[in-house]
């Protein structure tokens, strides 16, 4: 009996590696379509993915992989930033000092911190770009509006994220960036200043506070916005991507044109798809249920297809930002000071287009206009509802020179109104206006500035399309290229032409010299 | 499709992975064994081992560590990681070795060890860094750059706040003007002083518009006016080597506060405090408070005074067992009831009489009645012989007092 209870346990030794394996994957190696499919569904980190993907979704052109780099650049901040947790004091009188350490002396902190900088922006970018492809592919239409919702919530929130991290550091670039910021979030005082009740009643100055939490940045606010930063904006990013994620799978996958598929057979079922045998479980999904017992057409197992597409662009997304960290370090300039402004002092890039726009009009540029854009880009899949061409881009070649024309039309409506208003200045400076009704009154310039101009133009361009192509989705490419365009034209010429007092230069070399 | 792009895919994990490894592999190497300062303590480990004769200084040498090294002053509020490159600088055998191991030139080390001290109090540059360039601290967003070795001077003025100082003749001038000007009777410093100009504490961190620093203060020395046009400080009608010493001194004044015991003098004589608050003074406000104004309008007159034996004549009696007969003469604003007095020697105040009153008016812009409040009447004699008795010549006045009752000396009658 011990002779061979004792061969047993080494036998067992043996295979521990095997069964170790076992007991912990639950099924075998992935080499048939069941084991394949077993892998994604009893996998708690895999089962949120489909255990069959189609192939047009494989395809480079339908989604370029954006949403999966801009993943993947999420994964990599949660990681770099819980490492930077680590050495970063949040408070006034170490923030500054800790990420001086964490540059100089913590082991690999430079890298880490410049890999988060760079992650973080280019998760920015890559959002948006996500947001263009979901848009001009119709990825929006039904059944998915509701994600396109909620991909505007995870918009939102990674520009919260982003515009919390930046006060972090306790540095200029980072104070008088937030101070920017933070009076913008203030500006409907303009309004109610206009009317001359901000003693009694001032929204502005509360939502400036609560953000705030004093009248002035300091302790508060930046404890305010590492709270934001670590946890709660993260925590609600998270579960609103595993969401948006979940949503994609019960709505049928990716969008994709009727023509990935092949034609619909006599009996109306796709080939492949069973007549009429369901899944209870499945039939919250709205697809048609696949037959069980064979492979459907046109459609990969995840395992391993989607997960070494996945696995490599979260590769490539790292390989970039640890390219672009070892060459360029993160900013870090003098330590905050509130008596010394910088000048100019600028909002991180992704506001600078609204900094413009404040420039005008601190509520119009502040609120109203990223108000409107917000909530008008949330409404698109409930304001076009044609059901045509969905997975297609630009819905097809009407779309396509549609786009082309208020790409056009974008360039020289924000080229045209920046240079108008950098070499005429606006109403409050011009001559004739003063000399006909005097001192303009702040709640003209208000509604009528040039942010305001740009977008009652670009309305017009839109509602100009819909009578004449008769379609609401044609209207929408026109009205959200316009926009796009006009981000990215707003954003540079901020970026890069405007300089101390916020006038204009062709040139950073053109600025004014102020020695201290 | 399949083949093309799953070969595309995996070729991009594949040699993306690899190129990722291979660059965080580069990123650490550059870090530690790449990094300049392992260099140079290598080298310094070297040249302990090259040096080592005795069994002693091999030990001493093989315990080495090659590591970032750093100076961790709470006391200052500053981490100082220069040693991390300058490991030599108390080694005295390193004494003609090449920069950034040769040891600390001079003798000034010994009386402010490292360990208390640290570097970057002194030298400024960037104490937390260590690269050359970002702790040397000429690069952008670092405002204060490594003082030059002609400049360093300049942080002696920190701690040392008395002065004079051997080996220092730029501070020892500086301080000496400071102290003869009564730059405090107008200007708070450190918390002494009087607030009829600005606070100077930090006069090296204000800024003046697009006009650099040094030669603001400087103009502002030789003509107040020039610079700020409401200005009510007086010219002090300094010299251009005046000016540059005192614009050397103010451009020290950094406002960095400094933990006490690390001041030369870390109970400074106390400056009249009342002059904190002028309209609420009463009776005496001491000299330098005059001096403060008529340094500036009559340099004569207060020169004049300062020569005389009547500023300094506390000096003689300090020693005296019964001085305390002699102080209604010695001093100034003696109170015979309490034996208080606001000022050793004979101030302006001794002939001209307490000052609030007198300082309320110029303060509140009325020069006439300041004049007023404090003018002498040139005929009078009478203020001269309550001290200057003409039946007690001055050669025998000495014995007579001494013999006195303790404290009853109202000399002159």
């Amino acid at each position: 009996m011990a002779y061979s209870a004792g061969r047993q346990f080494l036998s067992n030794l043996k295979n521990v590696p095997r069964n170790l394996r076992d007991s912990v994957m639950r099924h075998g190696r992935p080499t048939s379509d069941r084991a394949r499919t077993q892998t994604v569904v009893q996998n708690f980190f895999l089962h949120i993915h489909p255990s069959r993907v189609h192939n047009h979704t494989l395809k480079w052109t339908t989604t370029m992989g954006l949403g999966i780099m801009t993943t993947a650049l999420f994964l990599i901040l949660t990681v770099t930033g819980i490492l930077l947790m680590v050495y970063y004091k949040p408070s006034v009188a170490t923030a500054f000092d800790s990420i001086k350490d964490i540059h100089f002396v913590v082991p690999t902190g430079r890298m880490m911190r410049n890999v988060h900088r760079w992650a973080a922006h280019g998760m920015v970018v890559m959002v948006m770009m996500h947001m263009a492809r979901a848009f001009y592919t119709s990825a929006y239409k039904r059944p998915r509006e509701f994600n396109w919702v909620l991909g505007m919530m995870l918009f939102v929130l990674t520009l919260g994220l982003s515009f919390t991290g930046y006060l972090l550091p306790w540095d200029q670039l980072a104070f008088w960036a937030v101070t920017i910021g933070s009076s913008i979030a203030g500006s409907p005082s303009e309004v109610t200043d206009a009317f001359g009740i901000t003693q009694s009643f001032d929204p502005g100055g509360r939502i400036r506070e609560l953000l705030l939490g004093a009248h002035y940045i300091g302790e508060e606010a930046l404890i305010r916005f590492y709270t934001l930063h670590i946890m709660v904006l993260p925590i609600a990013l998270s579960v609103i991507l595993g969401v948006h994620f979940w949503r994609i799978r019960k709505d049928g996958g990716l969008a994709r044109p009727a023509s990935a598929d092949p034609p619909i057979t006599q009996d109306g079922l796709k080939p492949g798809e069973a007549p009429d045998k369901t899944f209870g479980l499945m039939a919250v999904v709205r697809e048609r249920t696949p037959a069980t017992d064979q492979a459907i057409e046109n459609t990969s197992p995840a395992w391993p297809r989607l997960f070494r597409v996945e696995a490599a662009l979260t590769v490539l997304v790292l390989l970039i930002t640890v390219v672009l960290s070892i060459w360029l370090d993160a900013p870090l300039k003098e330590l905050a000071n509130p008596e010394v402004p910088e000048n100019p002092a600028k909002a991180p890039w992704y506001f600078l287009g609204l900094q413009e726009l404040v420039s005008y009009s601190a509520f119009m540029g502040g609120m109203v206009i990223p108000g409107i854009v917000v909530v008008g880009l949330a409404l698109i899949p409930y304001l076009d509802r044609e059901d045509e061409d969905v997975g297609i881009w630009f819905s097809g070649r009407q779309g396509r020179r549609i786009a082309t024309a208020s790409t056009v039309y974008g360039i020289v409506l924000s080229v045209g109104i920046l240079a108008f208003t950098v070499k005429f200045k606006w109403l409050g400076e011009w001559d004739w206006v003063r000399n006909l009704i005097g001192e303009v009154p702040p709640i003209v310039i208000t509604l009528f500035n040039p942010g305001t101009v740009f977008v009652l133009a670009a309305a017009a361009w839109s509602i100009g399309l819909l009578r004449v192509t008769n379609s609401t989705r044609m209207a929408a490419i026109g009205l959200f290229t316009c926009f796009l365009v006009c981000f990215v034209i707003m954003t540079y010429f901020a970026t890069f032409l405007r300089g101390p007092n916020w006038d204009f230069y062709w040139s950073q070399a053109d600025w004014p010299v102020i020695e201290h | 499709m399949k083949n093309a792009y799953d070969k595309t895919m995996t070729g991009l994990l594949l040699f993306g992975s690899l190129l990722t490894l291979a660059l965080l592999a580069y990123a650490a190497y550059d870090e530690n064994l790449g990094a300049d300062w392992y260099h140079h303590q290598s080298d310094y480990r070297c040249q302990l081992f090259a040096r080592a004769a005795t069994d002693r200084e091999r030990q001493t040498a093989e315990r080495f560590d090659v590591r970032q090294k750093q100076l961790y002053l709470p006391a200052l509020g500053r981490i100082d990681r220069c040693i991390t490159c300058h490991v030599g600088v108390e080694d005295p055998s390193m004494k003609n070795a090449q920069q950034p191991l040769t040891s600390h030139p001079g003798d000034i080390m010994a009386n402010h060890p490292k360990e208390q001290f640290g570097c970057t109090i002194c030298h400024l540059g960037q104490g937390r860094a260590n690269t050359e360039t970002d702790a040397h601290g000429h690069v952008p967003h670092w405002p204060d750059p490594m003082l030059a070795t002609e400049e360093l001077d300049r942080s002696c003025a920190k701690c040392h706040t008395q002065g004079p100082l051997p080996g220092v003749p730029r501070y020892n001038e500086a301080i000496a003007l400071f102290h003869e000007k009564a730059c405090v009777s107008c200007h708070l410093l450190r918390g002494q002083g009087g607030d009829a100009g600005p606070e100077i504490t930090n006069a090296a961190e204000v800024d003046h518009g697009d006009m650099p620093k040094k030669e603001w203060h400087f103009k502002h020395l030789k003509d107040p006016k020039s610079v700020v046009e409401a200005s009510e400080m007086p010219d002090l009608n300094l010299s251009d080597e005046e000016a540059t010493a005192l614009t050397f001194l103010m451009m020290s004044l950094t406002g960095e506060p400094i933990p006490t015991e690390y001041l030369s003098n870390p109970k400074p004589k106390p400056i009249e405090m009342r002059m904190m608050d002028p309209m609420a003074a009463k009776g005496h406000v001491g000299s330098q408070v005059c001096i403060g104004c008529h340094q500036g309008l009559h340099p004569d007159a207060v020169d004049g005074w300062r020569k005389s034996p009547m500023s300094s004549t506390y000096e003689r009696l300090k020693n005296e067992p019964t001085k305390d007969n002699c102080l209604a003469c010695h001093t100034t604003g003696f109170n015979p009831e309490t034996g208080h007095y606001s000022e050793e020697g004979v101030g302006c105040e001794g002939c001209h009489g307490p000052g609030a009153v007198a300082v309320k008016f110029v303060l509140a812009g009325q020069v006439d009645k300041h004049k007023e409040a404090i003018r002498l009447n040139p005929d009078s004699t009478l203020v001269c012989v309550r001290c200057h008795n003409p039946h007690v010549p001055v050669g025998v006045h000495a014995n007579h007092y001494r013999k006195q009752p303790p404290r009853s000396g109202q000399a002159g009658g």
